[in-house]
């Protein structure tokens, strides 16, 4: 009798997005899978119906850790510098934390799992994001603008730099490290031109 | 998603379009002892994935022969 094994369970989900972060949707299948985890196809078809099941699962999964980490200790309620500034913290812990798990989700941007990958920490995250933004606006803290102004000027200056991180180098192809020193600079220039 | 794990039986298989699943759903789908069943058409073995209590993996795969399919145990 098979039992389930919860750590082989977490071998099978951290395997299968370092693949599709390495080769590609595309290129992934169970059997791919199963030789990286060294474990049977038969194994795996035990916990996931087939190979949509599994990616579904594991997308909806990680856009839970995601939504559950961007919103921690985070309060709608807090002035644009506070909040914002939690949220910088949140969302850069996050990408040092699980690393891979941007890149898992710029491939999932673009496939037919967007969907699901978003059902799983759209809710909540919404709402909060949404409220903090529109409390902002109401004190006049900052410019009516729409949600995607408003996120471009926010969050886009950190993923730019994370990107740059991530592929260790700057725009004149020198080596770069993103440093709290570059990361916090950053931060009270993207402030400023957010306050009115 | 949460399947008896003990109740899963998985084959290796040639079943391999959609026709052929179509005729899959017209035998399986009359077998009250199978509870619910799919198969991966996307994965190299056509993997048949069934759930059931009582049926052993030998009835599956006598089943699918009967009809001219490949079918054998995937371990």
């Amino acid at each position: 009798m098979r039992k389930r094994d919860p750590d082989k369970e977490d071998l099978v989900k951290e395997t299968a997005i370092a693949l599709i972060v390495k080769d590609g949707l595309e290129r992934f299948s169970m059997n791919r899978l199963a030789k990286a985890c060294n474990i049977s196809v038969a194994t795996l078809y035990i916990y996931y119906k087939d190979r949509d099941d599994l990616i579904i699962n594991i997308a909806m999964e990680s856009g839970r850790l995601m939504s559950a980490a961007i919103i921690k200790d985070f309060d709608p309620e807090q002035s644009l510098e506070d909040g914002l500034r939690q949220q910088w913290i949140n969302r850069y812990k996050f990408m040092v934390d699980y690393p891979h798990l941007s890149l898992f989700f710029d491939q999932l941007r673009s496939s037919s799992y967007q969907e699901e990958f978003l059902r799983g920490f759209l809710k909540d995250f919404i709402i909060v994001m949404g409220k903090f933004m529109h409390n902002v606006i109401e004190r006049g803290e900052v410019e009516e603008m729409t949600i995607e102004t408003y996120w471009s000027i926010a969050y886009a200056p950190l993923y730019s730099l994370a990107r740059f991180d991530n592929e260790g180098k700057g725009l004149d192809g020198k080596p770069f490290k993103l440093t709290e020193e570059v990361l916090w600079k950053t931060f009270d220039l993207v402030l400023k031109s957010l306050k009115k | 998603m949460m399947d008896n794990f003990s109740h899963v039986l998985l084959f290796k298989t040639d079943v391999n379009s959609n026709g052929d699943k179509l005729f899959l759903h017209s035998i399986l789908d009359e077998i009250t002892a199978v509870e619910k069943w799919n198969l991966d058409l996307e994965d190299e073995d056509f993997v048949l994935r069934v759930v059931s209590s009582t049926l052993r993996h030998n009835a599956i795969i006598e089943l699918l022969n009967h009809h001219g399919y490949n079918c054998e145990e995937l371990t």
